[in-house]
């Protein structure tokens, strides 16, 4: 009789420590995935915070050498418009060669703009880098919640005590600085046509 | 005389109750079009490819992807869909993109694309496009940027004889920009006149309306369950749940919003 109750009673306790070693040990691995998961999620906003700078930047900058070439396109047609106005229409050489400047001008140059497209890509851009930050963000707010979550719910909160997980994660708050609209600025093709 | 049921008997009762169930559950699920059809490289949840259309697409993807997995680059997964909508705030809210992107796990190594068109039925019932959204693999972004998937969308959409052979270029143009850079592979360029002759002379399988897979055939679709349970989970889905042994999931890619969209208003 005494035997069979400290076989019961050795039974009892084996149970019980594989269940609690089954509970640590998922419930570490649950955490560690979590953990993992909210710091891989951080990497990806700042990826996006810089790939946005960057690749922005760049787009702007070549947006910016198009405009000017193309303003000093502008400024040469206006240039060769007001001589060919001015011409003499009555003298044959010279309204022959002032429309033959005017040709050259607009010849040379192809009048098939790029910026119109340069303004088209740039704006998919934007609208993807914005759109990759909003997705990054979520994601890691979304990671956030999990391991608080993981935490703070029993059993995990158990072994996160044990193994020094206790302080809850912050989720992505939109600073000021996020909120306020980037300038970008061109060059004003008007001003620039008409000096 | 009594008869005594061994075992056997009482399993085989159980499994084909649990098959029953299984159909029964399929027959009065609802349909939900944020799942991937049968045929997984294009859904026609919209009705309006044709099935020369749907054929292209088809035998295109499954031909690139056969032809570039394993490479270092990774296995390109390119997906077509059209879906019906009565709002425009469902592209949004119930098909995001990238919400469609994951759950489909398009592309080895997140080489991926999906290309989603979204009509809307305009005042006389007819499915008239109103969106297309491409959502681009967080790999294939560096092959195939916002800017220049824009421009391809921007170039072909509003060229050719009809939507369908528009979108069939769209397709074409994809593969035209990626397969040389990523994986060295020279493309034709799309022609037009070839491709409507092929559409008028298109004598392949007929497609209809696609089906989205049930939740649970999406389960057990091929991709996430049957790689982590191995050859007794494929047994076990082929003995129980027949039909549902189909290619559901991708490649196991991702992406995080890279892409472009454009309205037709």
């Amino acid at each position: 009789m005494k035997h069979a109750i400290i076989l019961t009673s050795g039974g009892v306790v084996l149970v019980a420590g594989l269940v609690f070693g089954i509970i640590v040990l998922t419930g570490y691995n649950s955490i560690v995935k979590a953990d993992e998961a909210t710091n891989g999620n951080y990497a990806q906003v700042q990826n996006d915070l810089k790939a946005r700078h960057d690749k922005i930047g760049e787009l702007l900058d070549t947006l910016k050498g198009q405009i000017s070439q193309e303003t000093a396109i502008y400024s040469a047609i206006t240039v060769v418009r007001g001589s060919y106005a001015s011409a003499d229409a009555s003298s044959d050489a010279e309204e022959t060669g002032a429309f033959n400047t005017l040709l050259a001008v607009v010849e040379d140059n192809q009048p098939t703009f790029l910026s119109q497209n340069g303004f088209i890509i740039l704006m998919d851009e934007i609208s993807e880098a914005e759109n990759k930050l909003v997705v990054s963000r979520r994601d890691y707010n979304e990671s956030v919640r999990v391991y608080n979550a993981s935490i703070r719910l029993f059993p995990t909160n158990m072994v996160a005590g044990m193994f020094g997980f206790t302080s809850a994660k912050l989720y992505w708050a939109v600073s000021q600085s996020d909120t306020e609209m980037p300038v970008i600025s061109f060059p004003s093709l008007s001003s620039s046509a008409s000096s | 005389m009594i008869m005594r049921r061994g075992p056997v008997q009482i399993f085989s009762v159980l499994g084909l109750l649990g098959v029953g169930v299984y159909y029964l559950i399929l027959a009065f699920s609802p349909q939900d079009y944020t799942l991937p059809s049968a045929e997984y490289y294009v859904s026609d949840y919209a009705n309006v490819l044709s099935s020369a259309s749907m054929d292209f697409y088809l035998t295109k993807s499954t031909e690139v992807f056969e032809r570039t997995k394993g490479t270092n680059v990774g296995g390109l997964q390119i997906v077509v869909a059209t879906f019906p909508i009565t709002s425009e705030d469902q592209i949004e809210d119930e098909y995001n993109k990238t919400t469609l992107f994951r759950k489909w796990q398009i592309g080895e190594n997140d080489m991926g694309l999906l290309i989603a068109y979204f009509y809307e039925n305009d005042t006389l019932g007819i499915p008239s496009l109103v969106n297309t959204s491409v959502e681009i693999g967080y790999r294939l972004n560096s092959y195939l940027t916002a800017g220049a998937m824009g421009q391809i969308l921007d170039q072909d959409l509003t060229a050719g004889a009809d939507e369908e052979t528009a979108q069939a270029h769209v397709y074409s143009d994809v593969l035209a920009h990626v397969l040389p850079d990523a994986y060295g592979i020279d493309v034709t360029p799309f022609d037009e006149e070839g491709y409507l002759d092929y559409l008028i002379h298109y004598d392949g399988p007929a497609y209809g309306a696609s089906k989205p897979l049930s939740k649970l055939e999406y389960a057990f679709s091929m991709g996430g369950f049957w790689d982590q349970f191995g050859i007794p989970a494929i047994i076990l889905g082929v003995v129980f749940f027949g039909d549902a042994f189909v290619l559901g999931k991708g490649a196991g890619g991702s992406s995080g919003g890279g892409g472009v969209f454009r309205w037709k208003h």
